[in-house]
């Protein structure tokens, strides 16, 4: 799956609804309930992960049950930060910041 | 402050019962009752001292207010914070040596002016301490449910957990973006009904008109008989004005009144999922994508707010209903005068015309002020928008 092709220019939602839920498990996620929380099809979800994996936004993890899992990286979850501290200063009506 | 309440209550108590001539009898409660209120809403109540500056301890206060779910608007150095449908108050901190004191002030919300002068206006005098009270007994509830447990008692304010940095976002967004929804929501559902009341106006003066034009047209040579005899007709004219003037009202305003609504209650439903911090659900909702999306419709809001119609803004409302009230006075006068002294009832009549077309004009006036404003409001929220949605990607892009 990490061979898929990464998307050229991601589409910021899909990138934040994995993102969020990720961080919303606060652990790591079977890559199949994940693909289905984000509510995309298994090729667009394949493409996104090589995208995340590859920006260092996620990490893959084996699980003794042999299912490869999802986990938010440091990284990862600073970008979520970041994203939705931004859009919480422009509903506030300020400027979003560095 | 109780005590106060209380004495102010006794005192109109005892005015009331006195065997005063009514005049002298009733004023003073009056009085009283509306000074009480006025004094009440003058008097800076104390929340507490903190260790840390005035911004920082406001925010401190809005954050936890949010996780408390009341809708808190954040204004230069002062927090609004509305606790339920009638009281606002109106928080500040002022700078100590030690950091900084926390006070707010309360005022009536526009419902609660409404509620407070329709009260006051249909029931006269018999409740005239009672709000005084329960205002009083509203705020000592907030005071001690609410902001004691979040106001620290040694003036120290707690840090925020690293995790929780992502949640107070979404909590403070969310929270933002349903108060403008429900603003917005309440904006236009005033909207309606000051639509649907001027409609009944219109069938009013349709009838009105429709009426005094019957009688002096009818050949009946009994006055009592003639109007009469006009009555059915013109209340048929203006029922037959005002219901499709009401109809096309509906269909314009009630679908953007659903819309809101359903926005109100979406953003609410997702906000308190964050503040409770529910277990995830793969089918649930992104807060993300809900704000996203949110943001976007945020500029209507707010231009829902400015639509409202003259009722939002509490000063030009009244000076409205004064004039119009004078003008529809004129009016059932100069009708009432017409039977008996036709020149006098003429001249009424028409004399109410000038007022009639100024309220017009200036209704005119202020909605086309209201509209410049809610566009250059639109240009500068869209530019945010667009400019946030770019430093997003680019920001993906470049990690």
């Amino acid at each position: 799956m990490a061979d898929a092709q990464p998307p050229e220019r991601p589409d910021l939602y899909v990138v934040a609804r994995l993102l969020e839920r990720l961080w919303r498990e606060n652990g790591p996620m079977v890559k199949t309930r994940l693909q289905v929380a984000a509510n995309v099809n298994y090729d667009v979800f394949s493409r996104y992960l090589a995208w995340l994996l590859r920006k260092g936004l996620v990490a893959l993890e084996n699980s003794p049950n042999g299912h490869e899992r999802v986990a938010l990286t440091p990284k990862g979850y600073e970008a979520y930060r970041r994203l939705v501290q931004w859009i919480d200063e422009v509903v506030h009506g300020r400027m979003p910041g560095p | 402050m109780l005590a106060l309440a209380i004495a102010t209550i006794a005192a109109i108590g005892v005015l009331w019962i006195l065997p005063l001539a009514p005049p002298i009898q009733y004023l003073p409660p009056f009085v009283i009752a509306v000074g009480m209120l006025a004094i009440l809403s003058l008097v800076p109540i104390a929340v507490g001292q903190l260790r840390a500056p005035p911004n920082t301890g406001l925010a401190y206060l809005a954050y936890r207010l949010r996780f408390a779910e009341f809708s808190v608007e954040e204004e230069p150095g002062r927090l609004k914070v509305r606790i339920g449908p009638l009281l606002v108050l109106r928080f500040d901190a002022v700078p100590t040596a030690e950091g900084s004191r926390v006070r707010y002030r309360w005022e009536p919300s526009p419902v609660g002016w409404t509620g407070y002068l329709l009260v006051w206006g249909l029931v006269f005098f018999l409740p005239t301490g009672v709000p005084a009270l329960l205002v009083i007994l509203r705020l000592w509830r907030f005071n001690a449910r609410v902001l004691a447990p979040i106001v620290p008692a040694s003036g120290e304010l707690p840090s925020i957990p690293g995790v929780e940095a992502v949640r107070a976002a979404l909590v403070n967004g969310l929270s933002e973006c349903h108060r403008l929804a429900r603003e917005a929501y309440e904006a236009t559902r005033t909207r309606y009904w000051d639509s649907q009341g001027i409609v009944i106006l219109a069938g009013v003066l349709a009838t009105g008109l429709l009426l005094l034009v019957s009688v002096l047209v009818s050949p009946e040579p009994d006055a009592v008989r003639r109007v009469l005899g006009a009555i059915p007709l013109a209340v048929a004219g203006g029922i037959a004005a005002a219901v499709p003037l009401g109809l096309l009202v509906r269909r314009r305003i009630r679908p953007r009144l659903l819309r809101y609504r359903e926005w109100a209650d979406r953003l609410r439903a997702l906000l308190r999922r964050e503040i409770a911090g529910s277990p995830p659900q793969d089918e649930g909702e992104s807060s993300f994508e809900a704000l996203m999306a949110a943001s976007r419709e945020v500029p209507e809001w707010v231009d829902a707010r400015r639509r409202a119609g003259l009722s939002a803004d509490l000063g030009m409302w009244s000076l409205f209903v004064i004039v119009l009230g004078w003008s529809i006075e004129l009016l059932a006068i100069g009708a009432y005068q017409l039977g008996t002294a036709p020149l006098v009832g003429l001249a009424a009549i028409v004399g109410s015309l000038p007022f009639i077309g100024a309220l017009y004009l200036w209704w005119r006036w202020w909605g086309k002020r209201q509209r410049e404003g809610a566009t250059r409001a639109l240009d500068a929220w869209t530019a945010r928008f667009d400019a946030l949605r770019a430093q997003m990607e680019s920001y993906l892009e470049g990690l």
